[in-house]
């Protein structure tokens, strides 16, 4: 596996695609381990689209492009700059405003991450947001879906670890809503010392307010309409995508009357090519996620790991450290249920609540999709925003650092995560 | 030859595209028709399916007209000529690592033909062939690609 | 005849070719590494490990790790060391007429369905998986335990299901037998169950209680109504290649200890199944007793549209049922 990581990283580094990078050195372990028939490599990149779950992915990016040819994202954005235009930075903004809203509606952090750079990211290049930091910080607060219900990653995390469901959800809110309050903090003192100045000098007035509210009311309902129609189960968090597209073209085509067909075809030409671009890594990391998988990496990692300390704060530190590593290499779900029979019952020795450490351990799994060396969330953003990874890495930085304290506040003080399930379930 | 092949390119990038849009409509659709009790059990195996073959020959059409993501702060040290070099030399690698999928992929189509999208009925073969014809396009892509590189005089990638 | 030198040459096994070689075997199953039969694996392994000192060694990769069912099956079929854990049904794609012991009420305990699978007829169809499509049962005495309804409002008569949507994998044997016994069949994956119920894009499902219990499915569903319509009867299967490669002594001892701890574990997996329900209950649930006979009745609907009446004569003849 050493020898696989070197092969990985020094492609990488020398500028080979990076999901043939991902593929070639996945072949590597095949080639290493003679006894796995070859054929296994090309069942592993077809499996690894074969989820209901990912269909999200192609889905909010499609929606997220017709949305641009629709005037939705138009008249979002002129709502956003009227609310929230005497902020700085105020698209970022309105880019973990969305995420936590989006929270409710798609479990994948990375169909977020892919649909809000493609609305919010055009508009931030012509305002002069550098693209790599509207690649870091659509990437990074697409984390808030994650952790804010429904979230695919803590359903798993509560079968396999035998932990409440409901009182995870329940714990999700607080941590979520932390994490967007911490993002948005980190914005407006990055864009301020960037210079990505208001784009107006005061607050707007409740009229402007409502000239624009009205003006954008199709876009304003498209969210309440994700969530009511999630929490009457007309379609279920994996469909979301599909109800936004169809949603989207009904507004362009008949209200906005502004989708012609020739845009329409358009949004389906940039999609496929997105959808293409994106999911091909996924693809080919199902190759390299075998051969970790087959020769239990993650298990004897996390094995010596909690042979290291008893003290459960550094325990839970270390851990922390691990699962973002683990995050970048393997898909959150497969970490998901690879660690939580490993790891919950070493920490909950240590006296850890259980929900606790799932609100601890599935957003740090998530961050993992956001760091490099592997990210697939990470590369996303860079394949839409057009830059190289390297500099949303470097934007990234002090959203990074955010997401940590967030995460160091709530290792500490438990109750961040335990108040609310408490509340409503005792 | 070159009518040939811009031809097969309109082909595929239809196909891809009116794959998506079916896809779309499958899953709302579905969702629509459980919610009024009469759910379509075999639109879940359709669209995984489509999704095989969008990622595939989608990746063939983005191979084609956009770049795809790569770490350039290495390279963009190296002098034009290098770079050229260090490309050709990936494009090559890229090169065998599809034939290998396509060496290896077609027979496992062939041999797993048995295995089902049980609610479909038909074999699963027909997702797994996905790769091997996907990659069997981005191959002749690369090929063009690289021809295009060696022509240039100057040192641009393209 | 893959086995190279390794004739039966008594229990120890000395002067073979393969001695000192170490056998590796990676059992995969979508089972959850809590659920009881994974405990069974684990045995499993202890066993053979034990009776081979050391040489046949079995790990057990859990929660789908390295890939589907579907996958895993497809590997052992190409040669990996894989073992996996596999229903009735998707034995089926290869000997059509295997799909029957998942049909409902096809079996009406545990001990009925093991005299199935020790057959003239069940023994014909593993001869067919082994050399038509490199398939090697290992056993197929694995038990799951019995599926019933879990519902929202209580269900005693087929009727109490019209127009109820069910959470059913979505293979033809399942989804027309729900449909027969009178509730719509939804598919989608297990783990979209919870929030699908709780959100109602479903009305609820059915299941075993080793995997209603461990899904949580207590915080969203109240009633289980006790319809056991199938008796979850699974095999191990490993692929034929490399069970050739394994000197004839260790084939044995795989097949034996298989079995063994097969039956063992189904034992306890009707114990477990018993203290599952009592702690679902505990937990809020009503337990439903249902008109099983009225099930029965409805349920003979599938067989006519699957096609199965007349193998399951031929199969009830061979155990002397009815
Ligand atoms: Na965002
Ligand atoms: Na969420």
């Amino acid at each position: 596996m050493i020898t696989v990581l070197i092969v990985f990283l020094f492609l990488l580094m020398f500028g080979m695609p990076v999901a043939f990078a991902i593929g070639v050195s996945g072949v590597v372990y095949f080639l290493m381990t003679p006894e796995i028939p070859f054929s296994i490599v090309v069942q592993r990149v077809v499996a690894s689209t074969q989820s209901f779950t990912l269909l999200a992915i192609p889905l909010f990016v499609f929606a997220g492009n017709l949305m641009n040819y629709t005037g939705i994202t138009k008249r979002l954005v002129k709502l956003a700059d009227v609310l929230t235009g005497h902020m700085y930075g105020n698209l970022a903004q309105v880019s973990c405003v969305l995420s936590t809203l989006m929270g409710g509606v798609s479990g994948s952090a990375n169909a977020d991450a892919a649909m809000e750079c493609r609305i919010l990211g055009p508009d931030m290049i012509k305002k002069g947001y550098a693209r790599g930091y509207g690649g870091a910080i659509n990437g990074l607060s697409s984390l808030i879906v994650s952790t804010i219900p429904p979230s695919m990653g803590l359903i798993i995390y509560g079968s396999v670890g035998e932990v409440s469901i409901g009182r995870l959800f329940a714990g999700g809110f607080i941590p979520g809503i932390l994490t967007a309050i911490a993002l948005m903090l980190v914005v407006s003192w990055t864009s301020r010392k960037r210079g990505y100045l208001p784009a107006r000098n005061k607050p707007a007035t409740l009229k402007e307010v409502v000239v624009a509210a009205r003006e954008s009311i199709w876009a304003l309902i498209f969210p309440i309409l994700l969530i009511v129609g999630i929490r009457f189960g007309v379609f279920t968090p994996s469909e979301a995508g599909a109800f936004a597209c169809v949603y989207a073209m009904f507004v362009g085509a008949v209200i906005h009357r502004e989708m012609t067909w020739a845009n329409f075809k358009e949004a389906v030409r940039n999609s496929v090519m997105d959808v293409g671009a994106i999911m091909i890594i996924v693809a080919f990391s199902g190759i390299i996620g075998y051969g970790i998988v087959f020769d239990r990496v993650p298990q004897h990692l996390a094995e010596f790991l909690i042979g290291v300390t008893s003290n459960p704060i550094l325990l839970l530190f270390l851990i922390v450290v691990f699962l973002i590593v683990a995050g970048m290499f393997v898909e959150t779900t497969v970490v998901a249920l690879l660690l939580t029979p490993i790891l919950l019952p070493v920490v909950t020795k240590v006296g850890v609540d259980p929900v606790h450490f799932g609100l601890i351990m599935m957003p740090m799994v998530n961050l993992g999709i956001m760091t490099p060396p592997l990210g697939i969330a990470l590369y996303t953003v860079s394949s839409i925003m057009e830059c190289p990874p390297e500099e949303v890495v470097k934007e990234a930085l002090p959203f990074y650092a955010a997401v940590i304290a967030v995460i160091a506040i709530i290792i500490f003080f438990p109750d961040l995560v335990l108040w609310l399930p408490n509340l409503i379930f005792d | 030859m070159k009518a040939l092949y811009d031809a097969f390119c309109r082909l595929e990038e239809t196909v891809v595209q009116v794959f998506l849009v079916v896809i779309t409509f499958l899953v709302f659709a579905s969702a629509i028709f459980r919610t009024i009790g009469m759910p379509l059990n075999w639109a879940t195996d359709l669209s995984l399916l489509l999704v095989a073959w969008t990622v595939f020959l989608g990746a063939d059409m983005a191979l084609r007209n956009i770049d795809l993501v790569r770490v350039d702060f290495i390279i963009k040290r190296f002098s034009p000529m290098g770079r050229k070099v260090i490309y050709l030399l990936w494009y090559v690698i890229m090169l065998v690592f599809l034939l290998a999928l396509v060496r290896y992929g077609v027979p496992l189509a062939m041999e797993s033909s048995r295995r089902l999208f049980q609610t479909l009925g038909i074999s699963y073969s027909w997702a797994t062939i996905s790769v091997p014809i996907g990659s069997m396009c981005m191959m002749i892509t690369i090929m063009l690609k690289m021809a295009k590189l060696v022509k240039t005089p100057g040192p641009e990638e393209n | 005849s893959g086995g190279g030198s390794s004739a039966p040459e008594g229990s120890e096994g000395t002067g073979t070719a393969d001695e000192g070689k170490v056998y590796e075997l990676k059992m995969s199953t979508q089972l959850a590494d809590t659920h009881p039969m994974v405990e069974g694996f684990r045995q499993l392994a202890a066993r053979l490990s034990e009776r081979t000192d050391g040489k046949l060694v079995m790990e057990v990769f859990p929660s789908a790790q390295l890939g589907s069912d579907e996958d895993v099956i497809e590997q052992a079929i190409q040669g990996v060391n894989v073992a996996v854990l596999t229903d009735g049904g998707r034995m089926a794609n290869y000997v059509e007429e295997i799909g029957i012991i998942g049909a409902p009420y096809f079996a009406d305990s545990y001990d009925e369905v093991l005299k199935v699978t020790q057959t003239d007829i069940f023994k014909e169809w593993e001869q067919e998986l082994a050399q038509d499509h490199n398939i090697r049962v290992l056993s197929f005495n694995w038990y799951d335990g019995a599926r019933h309804f879990l519902t929202n409002k209580p269900v005693t008569k087929p009727e109490d299901l019209n127009g109820v949507r069910i959470r059913t994998p979505g293979a033809p044997v399942w989804s027309e037998s729900i449909k027969a016994m009178g509730a719509t069949p939804v598919s989608m994956p297990w783990t979209e169950v919870y929030t699908a119920v709780q959100q109602k894009a479903i009305d609820g499902a059915e299941g075993q209680h080793t995997a209603s219990y461990t899904a949580h499915l207590y915080e969203v569903i109240k009633y289980i109504d006790k319809t056991a319509h199938f008796h979850l009867i699974n095999g191990i299967i490993v692929g034929e290649k490399w069970f050739q490669t394994l000197p004839e002594e260790y084939q044995q001892i795989l097949l034996e200890e298989t079995k063994a701890v097969a039956a063992e574990n189904a034992r306890y997996i009707q114990q477990v199944e018993a203290d599952f329900e009592e702690k679902m209950v505990e937990a809020g649930m009503e337990v439903v007793e249902v008109d099983l006979e009225a099930f029965k009745a409805a349920a003979e609907k599938a067989y006519d549209v699957l096609g199965l009446t007349e193998l399951r004569d031929q199969i009830y003849a061979e155990i002397g049922k009815k």
